[in-house]
């Protein structure tokens, strides 16, 4: 079993904890008084569940798992529909249930699924993998849906979901021509999403910092609203973190950053622990990608698990550096969590599974 | 594919260098920015007093809720709807707005809320995250004188008036401007002038105290005081003599000009305003058949009736049509005038050999018709002019229209054939003209004071509340050019009507005066329109004063005892309890307005 991997699991459970800790205050002076700790049990509570997640999913097969991927796939995709009938609308979408303190989201099981799903189908179309009707197609079909289904409610989510199934699929050896195709629709579909909110629009502008729909009411509605303003907060945070930070609970910026235990972990991470702190942060991202790739995946015993390690490793490694992107204004802002560190509930348990998937795999590795 | 990932991951570390090491001072002074908030302090907008100080329009707190839905409890929605008097589905829909607009910011979600409710939320506000509350300024008007189309609403910029360069820069979303009438035409004066204030927050985003003890800041400065020429006692009169009618008073000081009352009817209320105006109310006010909002005072033309014979007598003295004195000073009355056979053009009595002031004390249509029939339409409209008639006056009212003063390319336009009957027709101020309240009311102060045109204006002198500084408005009336032997004849003519003639029941007791009523013929065989000019005293008068009442008859029966009791009014300070008085006030109550049809 790769132990590095188990490791920076371990480790980015720890500095979660502690940064949530810390940037959990204002919410739970909100909502419950100002009992930081219950929130901070309740963190621990759901870090605990997907380490559980990790062991368990360690111990399975993943050819079982792969077996009952379709499956999986589909019964989340109908929850996915399920919620958004019924769902409960949380920052401005309706993304979730409720199941006691837990919210649930579909979408997280749908990620997880989708990739293992993928993986299932790229072994199975090997012999012909160069025929884009055959091969590329179905695969594409499945991954649309999800992603359109996902992409409803949740962007941002949905996009990270395409590109990283895209990845995989290039790590298929899906041509890279085949890859343009659905490539340039997914611009063109993203250029659409923009124009149709002004929401969206006014993000991609607070990034560039100009007026693109001037003519539009968007910027006179959103001047300096949500977007530019997180930006600007997450900007400050990084500032005074320096080089070595504050010091472990002396934030400032948690209380001028929206929702800091979540989408802006990164930015509190980077104020209370500096640059070191930051890059230590990448760096364990950085060892669980190269050990995903070099090590897990290529040391796969078959083709699938090859597939199912790099698709698990993209997925994580690729919220990682979203979510340092955006938080450090590299992207545009979005709210996507930081795996196994930001406040969260399903998306932890997800990140915890992927992991225990890439953790058996390993353990199966060919010497 | 693993270059990929290294270029990114390069990138992403170059950032945070950049960010956190070489970029630090700057974002550093940003932060001190951070804590401080930058507000914008609204200057008192400027009060408007009456001309004995009475207080007209000032200012009260308003009330207002904001939601921050990020921080919003869902479960209190019930709780804040209590608070509020609305239902859940209200909060919830108003929770919906400002998250689409800004869920980490406030958004002024409720307006207006009383008092009571403002100080519920306020001992709740512990348990309400993300509720805050605002107070601004509304404007209230204690004065028992509505005024509304003298002093004018005020109402939202628009944005497009916010891109408009009178504007631009200096207003922000959610400003107030006046739209009307004193509100409109002194905004720059009231306003005032925004200050800035530096607070600074605590980590929730609550204001703790001002930054540097306030040292930085510019305090705004209010705006001036307006003193009007209005008399509210005067004008609370007028009002309450229009029931069951539709026209317009303006009453303006004989010698200055200053507008002692100014009155269209039907107004409205200028409090659903004052807020920021109800849908509802809106529709209401904007689409009432007798619009209320239409400042019938400064824009309803309508002919001047009789009201007219003093112009045309003035005219016909000074072109020489006719001579106060000698041969050619009368004109032979039979009860109509020969031209047409004496069936167009009747007289409403026989009243024998008439020169000016018989003419004008008995209205005499015959005399007035020769005058027409002599009269070469140039002069006529020169003449007019010379009144301010046709024109748009010089005054603070922006709500005017400039009336019809015809020429012969008008009636050239107008008709295929006209000739000496259509324009005889403007010697009794009938036919193609027009005429508004405020136009009638500089005339007859023109008559009343021997020949100075003056400039109306509501306001008599604005005084900035802190400073003292003091802007007076006092515009020179304009000379006449007529010789003043000509305004004494017919100011002794206007005396002979109160006196003798169809003024007599509008005699003010122990004041002498000059008036004169008129009668204007309404289209679509309603009923005439009742028109009435009187000056008062008749010896230096104080006051000059125009009625017209639409639809209710002639000029004796509705607008003169309006008139000549807001006149009186004036003059002595108060109504005594006289018959007399008692007697006009039954007449001026109990004239009504024909309604008009449903359209």
């Amino acid at each position: 079993m790769d132990r590095y991997v188990l490791w920076v699991a371990l480790v980015l459970g720890a500095i979660g904890t502690l940064a949530v800790y810390s940037a959990i205050g204002y919410l739970a002076q909100v909502k419950a008084a100002g009992d930081t700790e219950m929130f901070l049990v309740r963190h621990v509570t759901r870090l605990g569940v997907a380490l559980v997640a990790l062991a368990v999913f360690s111990m399975v097969d993943y050819r079982f798992l792969a077996r009952w991927s379709r499956i999986m796939l589909l019964g989340s995709l109908a929850l996915l529909v399920l919620v958004r009938i019924f769902g409960v609308t949380l920052g401005g979408a309706t993304r979730a249930f409720h199941l006691g303190t837990l919210s649930v989201q579909p979408s997280d099981f749908a990620k997880v699924a989708l990739v293992l799903y993928v993986g299932v189908l790229l072994v199975r179309k090997q012999g012909y993998i160069e025929n884009f009707q055959r091969a590329v197609l179905p695969i594409f079909i499945w991954v649309v849906a999800t992603v359109v289904l996902i992409g409803l409610e949740d962007v941002s989510t949905a996009g990270l979901v395409l590109v990283a199934t895209m990845l995989m699929c290039y790590v298929g050896r899906v041509r890279l021509a085949h890859l343009l195709w659905p490539g340039g629709t997914c611009v063109v579909l993203a250029v659409l999403m923009l124009v149709g909110s002004p929401q969206r629009a006014a993000r991609v502008e607070a990034y560039l910092g100009v007026d693109l729909f001037a003519a539009s009411e968007t910027t006179e509605l959103f001047n300096d609203s949500d977007e530019r303003y997180q930006a600007r907060q997450a900007r400050i945070a990084f500032a005074m973190g320096g080089l070595t930070g504050r010091g472990p609970g002396k934030s400032v910026q948690r209380d001028f950053l929206p929702a800091p235990y979540n989408d802006f972990i990164f930015a509190i991470v980077a104020e209370e622990y500096g640059l070191l702190g930051a890059l230590a942060l990448l760096g364990l991202f950085s060892i669980l990608m190269l050990r995903g790739f070099l090590r897990i995946a290529r040391a796969a015993p078959d083709p699938l698990g090859l597939f199912e390690a790099a698709g698990c490793t993209i997925l994580i490694s690729l919220y990682g550096f979203v979510h340092a992107g955006v938080a450090s204004g590299v992207l545009p802002v979005t709210g996507l969590p930081l795996p196994l560190v930001s406040y969260g509930g399903t998306s932890m348990v997800a990140a915890g599974a992927m992991i225990g998937i890439l953790l058996n795999i390993s353990r199966q590795a060919h010497r | 594919m693993l270059v990929v990932i290294f270029v990114s991951l390069g990138l992403l570390a170059g950032r945070l260098f950049e960010l956190q090491v070489i970029g630090r001072g700057d974002a550093q002074e940003v932060s001190r920015g951070n804590a401080l908030r930058t507000l914008t302090v609204m200057p008192a907008r400027g009060a408007i007093y009456d001309r004995h100080g009475v207080l007209m329009v000032h200012n009260e707190p308003s009330f207002s809720v904001t939601l921050t839905p990020r921080y919003f409890d869902n479960g209190k929605v019930t709780l804040l709807a209590e608070h509020l008097g609305v239902t859940d589905s209200v909060v919830l829909a108003r929770l919906a707005e400002a998250r689409a607009w800004a869920s980490y910011r406030p958004s002024l979600s409720f307006r207006n809320v009383s008092y009571d409710q403002y100080s519920h939320i306020q001992e709740d506000l512990f348990r309400l995250p993300g509720v805050a509350e605002i107070v601004s300024q509304k404007r209230r008007y204690p004065s028992e004188a509505r005024a509304s189309h003298a002093l004018g609403y005020i109402d939202e910029i628009r944005r497009d008036e916010l891109e408009d360069s009178l504007y631009s820069g200096r207003y922000r979303q959610g400003d107030i401007v006046g739209r009307t009438g004193v509100e409109r035409a002194y905004e720059a004066r009231l306003r005032g002038i925004p200050g800035k204030a530096q607070r600074v927050v605590n980590v929730y985003g609550l204001e703790v105290k001002p930054y540097a003890d306030g040292q930085g800041d510019e305090p705004a400065v209010s705006g001036y005081d307006i003193h009007l020429a209005m008399d509210a006692g005067v004008q609370a009169l007028a009002e309450s003599l229009f029931v069951n009618k539709r026209g317009a008073a303006v009453a303006i000081d004989a010698q200055t000009g200053g507008i002692i009352a100014l009155f269209s009817a039907p107004d409205y209320d200028l409090n659903i305003f004052s807020g920021g105006i109800v849908q509802k109310d809106w529709v209401a006010v904007n689409t009432h058949p007798d619009k209320p909002l239409y400042n019938r005072a400064s824009m309803n033309q309508m002919p001047p009736g009789s009201t007219w014979k003093g112009l045309v007598a003035l005219m016909s003295l000074d072109t020489g049509l006719i001579d106060s004195v000698g041969p050619n000073s009368t004109v032979y009355c039979a009860g109509y005038h020969p031209l047409g056979g004496g069936r167009i053009f009747r007289c409403l009595g026989q009243h024998g050999q008439q020169d000016v002031v018989h003419a004008i004390q008995n209205s005499c249509n015959s005399f007035f018709f020769e005058m027409g029939r002599r009269m070469e339409i140039g002069t006529f409209r020169r003449y007019a002019n010379m009144f301010g008639f046709g024109m748009h006056a010089p005054t603070d009212i922006r709500e005017q229209t400039p009336g019809l003063i015809p020429d012969s390319s008008y009636f050239n336009r107008a008709y295929v054939h006209w000739g000496v009957g259509t324009v005889m027709n403007l010697g009794i101020g009938q036919g193609d003209m027009g005429v508004t309240p405020l136009q009638l009311a500089r005339y007859i102060a023109a008559i009343g004071n021997g020949g100075y045109l003056p400039e109306p204006r509501l306001v008599d002198y604005l005084a900035h509340p802190a400073t003292g500084d003091t802007v007076h408005i006092a515009p020179e009336p304009t000379r006449i050019p007529i010789d003043t032997a000509f305004f004494n004849i017919v100011r002794y003519g206007f005396r002979r009507v109160m006196e003798n003639g169809s003024g007599r029941m509008a005699q003010i007791p122990g004041i002498p005066t000059g008036g004169k009523t008129g009668t204007a013929q309404a289209p679509g065989g309603m009923e005439d329109h009742s028109v009435f000019v009187m000056f008062a005293p008749y010896d230096n008068p104080r006051i000059a004063v125009a009625v017209q009442c639409e639809n209710a008859g002639g000029g004796s029966l509705c607008a003169a005892p309006i008139a000549s009791l807001m006149a009186e009014r004036y003059l002595k300070g108060h109504l005594p309890d006289s018959p007399q008085v008692r007697l006009r006030l039954n007449r001026a109550l109990t004239a009504k307005s024909e309604p008009l049809p449903p359209r």
